[in-house]
């Protein structure tokens, strides 16, 4: 029903062998929601990622999207179910044009009546990437390859969008225009989106909720503010306390 | 498109150039050349097909080329039955041990498929050494020739394959370009790239990479099929060997891997330098000089032109400017 | 034999003929894994530098009269500076991943290896004569080839003093670092080219060693290098790809299967076996037997 979590994850955990990388870790992210995730390097939130977008299978626990359990489905049956995501670094299809890597989405995920060409064309002129359509990804700007990334993650069909520290390297102003981007994505469409950063600075004004990842699980879930003056968060970032709260 | 346009005219013209040699006076042994000319050419559109548009390290097509020639083979000479049918089974013999081989192997990294590839074209030549009553052991198979006949897809003279081959060339550079067109050539390019990015667009990785596997060694032993009624012959040598493995590889790799043009440049290349040093190294006497070719030729291509004759051409050769 | 089963005896003499050769098995498959597991290259040239290693045994022993077995160091050294230059002008752009480009260099590489071999040293086989050539050693109803236990002995050697550079040594360290992460190897200080060229240069030089220690028992031509690669491939995934010892106890496996199978089933398919268990360990288990890298 309609009232269920766009996003909902369950008592996850996850061991390497002997390390354990998450342990119990529970939220869920309303549909339409903007919902950061942070936590310091090694926190968990990578291994999380490919959790919930079915690169790794969980040691406990389950993911469900929709209210339908996904935590045996692979990646692309997500993928084409809504559950949509970037990577930390940037891959894209090296030989394929801006245009035809966007269209490997869209000829996999719209449903057979609509046209994907047009969807391409669409996609392209939401993400400002029109004149670039027929370059290799590697003649453009690393803030356009991100945007191509974008791009390719919300063709066809899009419900979830999970980005993994998609602001990092770029220019303050070009970090901004794509928070601005996603927004505007957030606001047209209803996606509900998810990003990951490991620091608290760049989210405070792009989300309302923030879920705090810490030494494998979840120590703090709430508004920007009140996290910036949780005192268990400030403790678990001690000494890049700096980082957290500006 | 103009490039387009272009493409269509210089193919027209080989196709009537290739056509008119058999009335244009020449001596046979041409005409054998051309043929042995397309026929790898055909082979290689096919390992292209896996390779080349999907990235699967395949180092041993020479399976589905020596299925497709013992399959038509020992059905014709045991049981009468002609090529025209035997082609199929062989062709189901293929399928079969490609689907095994795919689903044994082809969600692992892609070393691990190539070093299956080679494994299982092992495992056949010691098999069709060893069977000698149903393969001809190390001699290899010969076809009992029964005269010219279309029914049995024979002739004393290489003409009717040189027509034959033709017809395989124009058809396989059409399935080529349309897979390129297609949602599959797409997806098998998007896993050729990354594996990781082309399942988070929705593409299912494995199931793919079967698919192109399936298509591509169903191609390959079509055209042993026809390898088989040209040549008249297999040996385990020639169907499984490694140099035959390479010849298989050579034309896309050195025309340009995943294009649809590649594997035509590259096995005219190929069979002219082949044919070449093998003139030379007879007149000089000494034997074995294409393999050192074949090995020199590949190293270069892999060092120095990774992306073939047509990437000379065309810096930036992308399968879509031919779509 | 009191309460010894007489049936036992040729299986348990396949087992035991099939451990001594499968640790020549080993010492071919050993460096064979060293260059995958540090630096991701699968060589498939590395059999052209065991015959090579055969032809150093042949050289010495028919031209200059020496015992091959006292050319093994000489053999390492030549086969390792080959390493060095196959390292330099080919493997160098190819380090860190698996590529087609990468597996098809290498046996073009190969193929001009065996063509230069048939070019010098002619098509027909030859082998060598060490001390131990001809000379069986009978333990109860059992017998062995002496000159397969000499070269057992060095194979395994060879295995346990890598093994030991590798994880006793300073530069074994360094080595095992730039294989787990060649980013931070750098960042730390190594330089990964100059390291990754001495690991290369080790792995022929292993090739080299295999190779005159084989030629005292099993003759050579040019061809021998790429007949011999897919046994060698076998034993190191079956040990786990990039593990030492892993290879080495790959190799007596393939040597036990493939001689039970030649001595109680068929000597003519002695190697079908091997290749449906390759398949099955990919499909199954692509650690290997003893756990090599998965990734």
């Amino acid at each position: 029903m309609s009232d269920a979590a766009a996003l909902e994850v369950t008592h996850i955990a996850k061991r390497f062998g002997g390390l354990v990388a998450l342990r119990d870790v529970s939220f869920r992210v309303a549909a339409g929601e903007v919902m950061g995730l942070i936590g310091p390097n090694g926190a968990g939130k990578s291994t999380l990622f490919e959790i919930v977008s079915g690169n790794l299978p969980p040691s406990g626990g389950r993911v469900a999207f929709f209210g339908r359990d996904c935590t045996a489905d692979p990646p692309h049956v997500r993928r084409r179910a809504g559950l949509c995501r970037s990577f930390q670094k940037v891959r894209l299809f090296e030989t394929m044009s801006v245009g035809e890597n966007i269209a490997v989405a869209a000829r996999q995920c719209l449903p057979p009546d609509k046209d994907w060409r047009a969807e391409v064309t669409s996609i392209l002129e939401r993400m400002r990437l029109t004149p670039q359509a027929d370059r290799l990804p590697s003649e453009i700007t690393l803030a356009d390859r991100k945007k191509v990334e974008i791009g390719r993650a919300i063709a066809g069909y899009c419900r979830v969008l999970m980005l993994d520290e998609s602001l990092s390297g770029l220019t303050h102003d070009e970090a901004e225009e794509l928070i601005g981007e996603i927004l505007t994505l957030n606001r047209d469409t209803g996606i509900t989106v998810i990003v990951v950063e490991h620091v608290l600075s760049v989210l405070a004004k792009m989300v309302k909720r923030l879920v705090v990842l810490h030494n494998a699980t979840v120590i703090a879930d709430g508004t920007p503010s009140e996290i910036a003056h949780d005192p268990v968060v400030i403790e678990a970032y001690l000494g890049t306390k700096a980082s957290v709260l500006r | 498109m103009n490039r387009r346009r272009q493409s269509l005219i210089l193919g027209a013209a080989a196709i009537v150039l290739m056509a008119l040699l058999p009335v244009s006076g020449v001596n046979d042994y041409i005409v054998a050349v051309a043929v042995r000319m397309l026929i790898f050419i055909a082979l290689g559109q096919a390992w292209n097909v896996v390779a080349g548009i999907g990235g699967l390290l395949s180092l041993g097509h020479g399976v589905f080329l020596g299925l497709g020639c013992y399959a038509t083979g020992i059905l014709f000479n045991d049981y009468g039955l002609p090529p025209w049918l035997g082609v199929w089974v062989g062709a189901l013999l293929s399928l079969a041990i490609a689907l095994v081989m795919g689903a044994m192997t082809l969600r692992m990294r892609g070393v691990f498929f190539a070093l299956a590839t080679i494994a299982v074209s092992l495992a056949l030549d010691q098999l069709a050494r060893h069977y000698v009553d149903l393969t001809g052991g190390d001699n290899g198979l010969a076809l009992k020739f029964l005269g010219n006949s279309l029914w049995f897809m024979q002739s004393r003279r290489p003409m009717p394959f040189l027509y034959a081959a033709l017809v395989f060339v124009v058809a396989y550079y059409w399935i080529t370009r349309w897979i390129l067109a297609s949602r599959f050539g797409l997806e098998m390019r998007a896993v050729r790239d990354d594996e990781t990015a082309a399942a988070a667009a929705g593409v299912p990785v494995f199931r793919t990479k079967l698919l192109g596997l399936l298509v591509s060694a169903v191609m390959t032993s079509v055209a042993g099929t026809l390898y088989m009624q040209s040549y008249q012959a297999i040996d385990p040598e020639t169907a499984f060997g490694l140099s035959q493995a390479i010849q298989l590889q050579l034309p896309a790799l050195i025309g340009g891997l995943g294009t649809s043009w590649g594997p035509i440049v590259g096995g005219a290349v190929m069979i002219l330098l082949s044919e070449g040093t093998n003139l030379g190294s007879t007149k000089l006497g000494i034997a074995g000089v294409d393999i050192l070719v074949y090995g020199l030729l590949l190293l270069a291509v892999v060092m120095y032109a990774p992306k073939g004759i047509m990437g000379l051409f065309n810096t930036r050769a992308r399968a879509r400017s031919e779509s | 034999m009191s309460g010894f089963d007489t049936a036992m005896v040729p299986v348990l003499q396949a087992v035991l003929s099939g451990v001594l050769v499968g640790g020549v098995y080993g010492l071919l498959s050993i460096g064979l894994s060293l260059a995958f597991g540090v630096m991701r290259i699968v060589n498939f040239a590395h059999g052209d530098l065991v015959m090579y290693g055969m032809y150093v045994g042949v050289v010495a022993s028919a031209a200059l009269g020496i015992d091959p077995l006292l050319a093994l160091p000489a053999s390492f050294l030549i086969m390792a500076v080959l390493g060095l230059a196959q390292y330099q002008f080919v493997f160098r752009r190819f380090v860190g991943a698996t590529t087609l480009n990468q597996l098809l260099a290498a046996i073009g590489l190969g193929l001009a290896l065996q063509m230069v071999a048939q070019l010098v040293f002619g098509v027909d086989a030859r082998s060598a004569t060490s001390m131990f050539a001809g000379s069986y050693d009978l333990v109860g109803p059992f017998f062995f080839a002496r000159a397969q236990i000499v070269a057992f002995v060095v194979a395994l050697i060879a295995t346990v003093a890598v093994e030991l550079l590798l994880r006793r040594t300073q530069w074994g360290k360094s080595v095992r670092a730039v294989a787990d992460n060649i980013e931070a190897a750098e960042i730390v200080g190594l330089r990964s080219q100059r390291i990754n060229l001495g690991a290369f240069a080790l792995s022929c030089g292993l090739a080299g060693i295999a190779g005159t220690i084989m030629v005292t028992y099993y003759p050579t031509d040019p061809t021998k290098g790429f007949a011999l690669m897919p046994i060698a491939i076998i034993a190191t995934t079956i040990g786990g790809l990039g593990s030492i010892t892993g290879a080495f106890l790959g190799g007596i496996f393939c040597g036990v299967v493939q001689q039970s199978t030649a001595m109680l089933w068929n000597s003519a398919l002695q190697d079908v076996p091997l290749y449906v268990l390759l398949l099955v360990f990919i499909a199954f288990r692509p650690t290997g037997l003893f756990g090599g890298r998965s990734e």
